[in-house]
């Protein structure tokens, strides 16, 4: 008898608790076949070279995840999104990205993310602006972040090493491209940071992207004899502009730095053909003194690109690789099903997590957090340029002792 | 909301062309509709998010100023021919764009966002559309149409005739302009966003290109060309997403060589009414 | 001082490289009545095949002969696009039909020549060998031979317009392509030699390129076009002597207004003087050569 009624009270138990147990293991289940994640990038019109690149790194992660089983045991498909450098066309895209979107990975440009990322905010998406600035996404927050150009902090690294190389600069003249607001917002973060120092910014001069005449700029910059010269410019005119200022005089090559906007490929291509240029100037650095395995895999990919055959290290678009790799850990993490029907709480938790993110391993610049503005710590070089090729001097995880 | 978007965009691009197409009525190739597209859009967006008007008095204050605008400037425009007008009007919407660019209250080389949104968008760009359609269909069956007609013909003949062209070049560009404005607060409020850069050459190039494609000797070709240009992109096949503008120029280049006078004209809307009569004449 | 005098010796040199750019395209003007929006991106396409050659051949000599092949054959390719709307004095159609050329070349290099992404030439060769100079001033052998190439080519083109026989065949057309007809001057002949005269002056504008600018994007043949259209409204439409005397002003107000003022506000400066001189002389500095009303 007594062992009826201890049977009868444990079926009880076993049929209340079976459809919680049942329940919570529905709601951790994968519902969909495929994560189809909107990837918002540039692939046609004038910016459709770096486009294509940011679209290799980010397809590069896509086949590694997919490789090694996916994300949560299903395979990752992007729903690619061209935006042509159009800021119509980015809000279109956006638009079409918020309708089922549980994340979004892009857009690549300043322009197009500064107006579609208040659409994925207003929409409640998270939006991983990989390569735009941080204050593009201001009013956006929390619902996008960037990975691409330093903050604050790390502004006042790159200036402060740079000046301690060079202690005979005291006055400096910039120049910039005056159309891109992350530039713009760029060149006064260096400006603060050198005059917190004590070095005196002469001139911020404005130089157009592509101009036809770069004399009358350099002239400008040279017109007040400064001591050291600031660029924050594409690597082409990078190039012009340095090349100009050495012919009309300004000899001292270390006390030119170049900001990391122009560290790519294609500026260690036109410098070698310049002569090279640029050897024994200081450059901020993109890419990682960290070589892992999947750096040195994604450099061999990367090398095997037509054009790109001798690159010694990635460009910035490999921050689209990061950010993918960002997305599945998010959905991962968060246990999310892809289920409709939860769409708008899962998009709130991968939220939450991406902005929380801690020591997250990039597997190429090694780990990163994330920061109360958007940015992440994605580590800062200072490089010297030698026989063409950026050596690292330091990281801002050194100088910062992080 | 992404068919709604694609639709309000649509609206904005078949007012804006309409914009530059009624001025080409009278002769004008005139380019003010886009920088009084930005002028409306920073307007609005100014008042509704800085000042905190309301959302209906932000968008109409801004068709309001930007066709003002045009009207001052008109004064000065009007006695400009075809080409010195096409020209000075090119170089006011580079003096426009590089205002607003330095212009820290208007947010600067990041331009504003987080304009207010307005509910139905999609209601008013389509009573926006019909309203603009009445009012030149009217302006064409019009005695004022018949003129802008005889000086497209012959500027010295209508004047002759007794048409004034320095008051109707005046009251072409106010209409353009404040066409251009509508369409540029609807685009602010639609987008939530303005920057410098929107309202500039490439968005000229883009609105002839559908006026001249389309058709500029009736409204209907830019309403037809419009959707179309637009919507082609949109549904590209991915796997050949990198040869769409090739194939967009190629596509204007063909239809220009074997349309010259563009997909819709007089004659196809007057061949378009007499079936459209016939058909009702039978049906009673 | 100083500045002042490099500013002005750099604004005669960016002048130059405008000027080269208005003759071409007034030159279509004056003759064809067509106002090539695609010349910019013939320029710099020619650019990108003289890179080309000279990575695959490593020759100068015919480094520097394809680019003028190029442009010539790709203002053929045009001429015959234009050649219907012209004759029905569609112009503004025409128009269009050079900005969707203009779209299709700078899409074909942002799609397949060098992946889209900038080409430098090598150091050797831009600045033309040398330079000299003391101070913030300094002339290359590039600037002189730019100048040179301005004035030398209006020259050459004003001679051969008024001196011989071909270029007053293209006068007379432009002038009135019935008479010319009529009196038996072989329009599509002469007509085809205008595109070619032209073909070539935007591949020596390209060469000239190479020497003082040393590289190039697929954005900068619409800079290219638009500076020649305000040279062209500058000067006047359809001027020689103007797209000289406008380029080497344009170049000047750029140069000093970058150099004195807010370089965000060169072009609205400078459209701001085109709009100047538009409204006070509407024919621009030395009126419209073919008279469009």
């Amino acid at each position: 008898m007594k062992k009826g009624r201890i049977l009868v009270l444990l079926s009880a138990a076993l049929m209340v608790l079976t459809p919680i147990a049942d329940r919570k293991a529905a709601s951790s289940q994968v519902v969909v076949d495929q994560w189809e994640v909107p990837f918002i990038n540039t692939w046609t019109g004038v910016g459709a070279g770096y486009g294509v690149l940011c679209d290799f790194f980010q397809k590069a992660a896509m086949e590694e995840i997919n490789a090694s089983g996916g994300i949560a045991g299903k395979p990752l498909v992007m729903q690619d999104l061209d935006t042509a450098m159009d800021a119509t066309r980015a809000a279109s895209c956006m638009k079409k990205a918020v309708e089922k979107g549980l994340v979004i990975i892009g857009p690549m440009t300043s322009l197009d993310t500064q107006v579609s990322a208040p659409i994925a905010a207003k929409e409640g998406v998270m939006c991983l602006a990989a390569a735009a600035g941080f204050e593009t996404i201001k009013d956006s927050r929390p619902w996008a972040v960037v990975l691409m150009i330093p903050n604050q902090k790390r502004t006042e690294f790159t200036m402060n090493a740079w000046v301690e190389r060079n202690p005979g600069i005291k006055t400096v003249v910039m120049l910039g491209l005056p159309k891109i607001a992350q530039w713009a917002k760029l060149g006064e973060l260096q400006k603060e940071a050198l005059e917190k120092r004590g070095v005196k910014v002469l001139d911020n001069i404005d130089v157009e992207a592509g101009a036809v005449d770069v004399s009358s700029v350099v002239i400008r910059a040279l017109k007040g004899k400064p001591d050291g010269i600031v660029t924050r410019l594409m690597p082409a005119d990078t190039v012009r502009v340095i090349s100009a200022l050495l012919k009309r005089g300004f000899k001292n090559k270390g006390a030119i730095f170049t900001h990391s906007s122009a560290d790519s490929p294609e500026l260690y291509t036109m410098a070698g053909e310049s002569g090279n240029i640029l050897d024994g100037t200081y450059i901020g650095v993109w890419g990682t003194t960290n070589e892992t395995p999947a750096y040195k895999n994604l450099l061999t990919k990367f090398q095997g690109l037509k054009g790109q055959e001798k690159a010694d290290k990635t460009m910035w678009g490999d921050l689209f690789y990061v950010a993918t790799y960002m997305v599945k850990e998010a959905i991962e993490k968060t246990g999310a099903t892809g289920d409709p029907a939860k769409l708008k709480e899962e998009r709130i938790r991968i939220r939450d997590y991406i902005n929380s993110m801690k020591n997250f391993d990039s597997r190429i610049k090694g780990p990163i957090s994330a920061l109360p503005d958007g940015s992440f710590t994605v580590p800062d070089y200072l490089g010297r340029i030698e026989n063409n090729r950026a050596v690292v001097v330091m990281s801002s995880s050194e100088y910062f002792k992080e | 909301m992404y068919v709604e978007n694609l639709l309000i965009t649509v609206c904005v691009f078949i007012i804006l062309a309409w914009a530059c197409y009624l001025p080409l009525l009278g002769g004008q190739l005139f380019n003010g509709p886009v920088y009084c597209a930005g002028i409306s859009g920073y307007f609005a967006a100014y008042v509704t998010k800085v000042l905190g008007w309301p959302v209906a008095l932000g968008f109409f204050g801004g068709v309001i100023f930007s066709g003002f605008v045009a009207f001052g400037l008109a004064f000065f425009l009007a006695p400009l021919t075809m080409f010195q007008m096409a020209v000075v009007t090119i170089a006011l919407i580079f003096i426009f764009q590089t205002t607003f660019r330095n212009l820290d209250f208007l947010g600067g080389v990041t331009g504003m966002s987080g304009i207010p949104s307005v509910d139905h968008l999609v209601v008013v760009s389509f009573t926006a559309i019909f309203i603009c359609l009445v009012l030149l269909h009217r302006l064409y069956k019009s005695r004022w149409g018949r003129a802008l007609e005889a000086v497209e013909a012959d500027r010295i003949m209508a004047s002759a005739m007794g048409v004034d062209q320095y008051r109707m070049s005046i009251a072409l560009q106010s209409a353009a302009g404040t066409m251009g404005g509508l369409a540029g607060a609807i685009y602010a409020f639609n987008l939530g966003t303005m920057h410098p850069d929107i309202f500039g050459f490439g968005q000229l190039l883009y609105c002839f290109t559908i006026v001249f494609v389309g058709g500029r000797f009736t409204p209907w070709g830019p309403m037809l060309l419009a959707p179309v240009l637009w919507l082609i992109p949109e549904f590209f096949p991915s796997s050949i997403a990198q040869f769409r503008n090739i194939f967009f120029g190629a596509v204007v280049i063909l239809c220009l060589l074997t349309m010259p006078k563009g997909l819709v004209t007089k004659r196809t809307v007057a061949r378009v009414e007499i079936f459209l009569r016939s058909v009702f004449q039978r049906a009673h | 001082m100083e500045a002042f005098i490099a500013y002005f010796e750099a604004g005669i040199v960016s002048g130059a490289i405008y000027s080269l750019i208005g003759i071409g395209m007034n030159l279509l003007l004056v003759v064809s009545n067509v106002v090539q929006f695609a010349y910019g991106e013939i320029v710099v396409i020619s650019m990108y095949m003289c890179w080309l050659t000279l990575k695959a051949t490593g020759s100068y000599a015919l480094a520097f002969t394809i680019p003028l092949i190029t442009s010539m054959a790709l203002s053929l390719l045009v001429e015959p696009l234009l050649r219907g709307l012209r004759a029905r004095k569609l112009r503004t159609e025409t128009l269009v039909i050079t900005i969707a050329v203009g779209l299709i070349l700078t899409e074909t290099m942002a799609v397949f020549l060098n992946s889209g992404l900038p080409i430098a030439f090598p150091a050797k060769i831009v600045g033309g060998g040398w330079d000299t100079g003391f101070g913030l001033i300094r002339v290359s052998a590039a600037d002189i031979y730019v100048v040179t190439a301005a004035v030398g080519l209006m020259l050459a083109l004003l001679y051969f317009l008024f001196k011989t026989r071909h270029g007053k065949g293209l006068r007379a057309i432009a002038h009135n392509i019935e008479a010319a007809r009529l009196l038996g001057i072989p329009l599509r002949r002469e007509t085809i030699l205008s595109f070619l005269i032209a073909g070539f002056l935007s591949g020596v504008t390209a060469i000239l390129f190479v020497f003082t600018i040393g590289v190039a994007t697929p954005e900068l043949g619409q800079l290219v076009t638009f500076k020649g259209l305000a040279v062209m409204m500058l000067g006047g439409m359809g001027s020689l002597k103007g797209a000289v005397f406008g380029g080497l002003l344009l170049g000047l107000i750029e140069c000093m207004v970058r150099g004195y003022f807010i370089g965000d506000w060169v072009d609205a400066i400078a459209m701001g003087c085109i709009m100047i001189v538009i409204i006070a002389k509407p024919g621009g500095l030395f009126g419209e050569a073919h008279g469009e009303g």
